[in-house]
């Protein structure tokens, strides 16, 4: 079965929302609802971008959509994935990154998000950010 | 089973310790500059071959030998590495991954950022490969551990 796995290196969630969009987890065709987003993302968390994997699910070609994230250090993790796959003489899979950048929306939003008892507060304003690039989300 | 030695940047440490695993290297007390020297990948890797895990050699066990540098961020290795594992069904007892970057001494340290970040070969080069030499115990302590645990 193939794998897309999907990566970025910003410290913001971006592949994870790519793989969710792919796998059918978020809608394709129109903007995630506050509910939607919230769910994925409290599956993936927001911004710890330690490079563990998660798997968002499979989409109806039976290709699952992997997804991994980290701050700085992309070349790196391309390499890594590349070269343990390669050494392990797996194939069958896709690599996708995720190019978006991080603005001072999404940078707020996540700083507020974590603070106890302002989820609510910050939810939204990484959402609108999540709603200004979904269109290029949606393309990969 | 394959091992992977990681440490800072892939070129020092971890080549040591693949090595001394390899059996290229003599025990701690005959250890000279021009074998660490002789050493492939010694002091040879740039910013551009950090994450790519490149093989070093076969032990007498079969099993293979690899080193890659992950820039002080061993979590980050690790973390893709298991969770790329589980995902694709790779057993844990199909690879081991082992940090060499907590035997790396000032002077290694020191010597490394001159000799690969600024290309310092002189005194660089002289100054890890000295390092090398003061923490060679460390390294083949932890290498011996390692090969303990495959007998078990």
């Amino acid at each position: 079965m193939k794998r897309i796995i999907f990566f970025n290196d910003t410290g913001f969630p971006y592949a994870a929302l790519a793989a969710a969009i792919r796998s059918g987890t978020l809608p394709a065709h129109r903007p995630p609802k506050p509910g939607e987003l919230e769910q994925v993302l409290a599956c993936t968390g927001l911004g710890r971008g330690d490079a563990s994997v998660y798997n968002l699910g499979q989409n109806e070609q039976d290709e699952i959509c992997l997804a991994l994230w980290s701050r700085g250090n992309g070349d790196m993790v391309r390499r890594i994935i590349m070269s343990f796959l390669a050494i392990m003489h797996i194939d069958n899979y896709e690599l996708v990154h995720i190019k978006c950048r991080k603005n001072l929306l999404a940078t707020v939003g996540v700083f507020i998000a974590g603070i106890p008892g302002l989820l609510n507060v910050g939810l939204p304003l990484v959402r609108r950010h999540v709603v200004n690039i979904y269109r290029e989300l949606n393309q990969k | 089973m394959k091992i992977i030695y990681h440490c800072f940047g892939g070129t020092h440490s971890s080549v040591t310790a693949a090595a001394y695993h390899l059996g290229m290297l003599p025990s701690e007390c005959t250890l000279k500059e021009e074998d660490l020297l002789a050493i492939p990948f010694f002091d040879t890797r740039d910013n551009h071959d950090h994450g790519n895990i490149t093989l070093m050699g076969i032990d007498g066990k079969d099993n293979e030998i690899y080193i890659v540098g992950q820039r002080g961020c061993p979590q980050l290795l690790e973390n893709i590495i298991h969770g790329l594992a589980q995902e694709f069904d790779i057993s844990p007892q199909h690879y081991k991954l082992v940090n060499v970057l907590d035997k790396v001494n000032f002077s290694m340290r020191l010597g490394g950022f001159m000799s690969r970040r600024f290309k310092w070969i002189y005194p660089g080069r002289p100054l890890v490969t000295r390092g090398t030499i003061r923490a060679f115990t460390n390294i083949i302590n932890l290498v011996r551990r390692v090969k303990a645990g495959e007998r078990r």
